[in-house]
């Protein structure tokens, strides 16, 4: 099954995520803000990531822009509370393939990571 | 001969007696809707707002306090406090399960509320023309501490769930 890299600055939005994925038998791995997550991007190469964007140490769009920068076919979606037309277009012209706003369903997170793992 | 540094009268009156910022009623509107929608989405719950007041002066926190930066057009603290039994019911809603002990990761869940809550309004205020952006939240354990919103007024809302009251506040002035 595909690896998802789940990018969240709190636990509680990594472990709610991360049981619904794993629960469709996604492999999970976790980021704890934007410089871990292109960390660890680099370093295992997940299938898709999901990427919260007000985050400290470097925030989810700079991230994005990293982990496209290393990798441009890097699939990737925003999962943000962030909802604002301007982050949205920023994101999207940054590469990101999808843009959910918290709060969600869980069928749109799944709805998400299949529309960019196509 | 030491110059001697001297304050103008008139900064000193200033100093002393600051103009008093009061957030205006209508920068509030979008944080209870936005309370309302995530909290009624997430927890299941009506949500029914109480009398709203005015506060000045430091705050002083509930047991539990999310309190998340909010800058851009509108600059300040949106600020949610509760009682660590209405906590613990909200983080065991949104997990599915019970929680009986305030652990980290039922902090991060309030503070995962408040961002939302927040990050939620911030998006109706810039829909509405006031471009207005969130900073990651902070959770605060203990009830009694002081937290300063730097002048601002404070609009208060207690917000009444099946789960307990949640006390919004809302410190915020705008920037032009």
């Amino acid at each position: 099954m595909p690896t998802i890299l789940i990018v969240d600055d709190a636990a509680f939005m990594r472990m709610r995520c991360g049981r619904l994925l794993a629960d469709e038998g996604y492999q999970v791995l976790e980021a704890e803000n934007g410089r871990d997550a292109v960390t660890k991007y680099q370093a295992h190469r997940p299938d898709a990531v999901l990427l919260d964007i007000t985050m400290p140490e470097l925030d989810g769009l700079a991230a994005l822009r990293e982990i496209k920068a290393f990798d441009p076919q890097a699939r990737v979606a925003m999962v943000t509370a962030m909802g604002q037309q301007q982050v949205v277009m920023d994101a999207l012209q940054a590469g990101a393939k999808d843009f959910v706003v918290k709060p969600f369903q869980p069928e749109r997170v799944l709805a998400a990571v299949q529309k960019i793992l196509r | 001969m030491n110059p001697q540094l001297a304050i103008p009268p008139e900064v000193e009156r200033v100093l002393a007696n600051p103009p008093r910022l009061v957030p205006k009623a209508e920068h509030l509107e979008p944080f209870l809707e936005a309370a309302r929608e995530v909290l009624e989405q997430e927890l299941g719950t009506v949500v029914e707002r109480g009398r709203l007041t005015l506060a000045e002066g430091n705050h002083t926190t509930q047991e539990i306090t999310a309190i998340v930066g909010i800058t851009g057009r509108l600059t300040g603290l949106a600020i949610y406090g509760m009682s660590e039994a209405t906590a613990l019911s909200i983080v065991g809603r949104l997990l599915g399960q019970p929680m009986d002990t305030f652990d980290d990761l039922a902090m991060s869940g309030i503070a995962e509320l408040g961002n939302v809550i927040t990050g939620r309004a911030a998006t109706l205020l810039s829909d509405a023309g006031l471009e207005s952006n969130i900073a990651p939240p902070v959770t605060l354990v203990g009830a009694g501490a002081r937290v300063s919103t730097a002048g601002i007024q404070r609009l208060v809302v207690p917000l009444a769930t099946e789960l307990g009251v949640i006390e919004a506040q809302l410190a915020v002035k705008g920037t032009g």
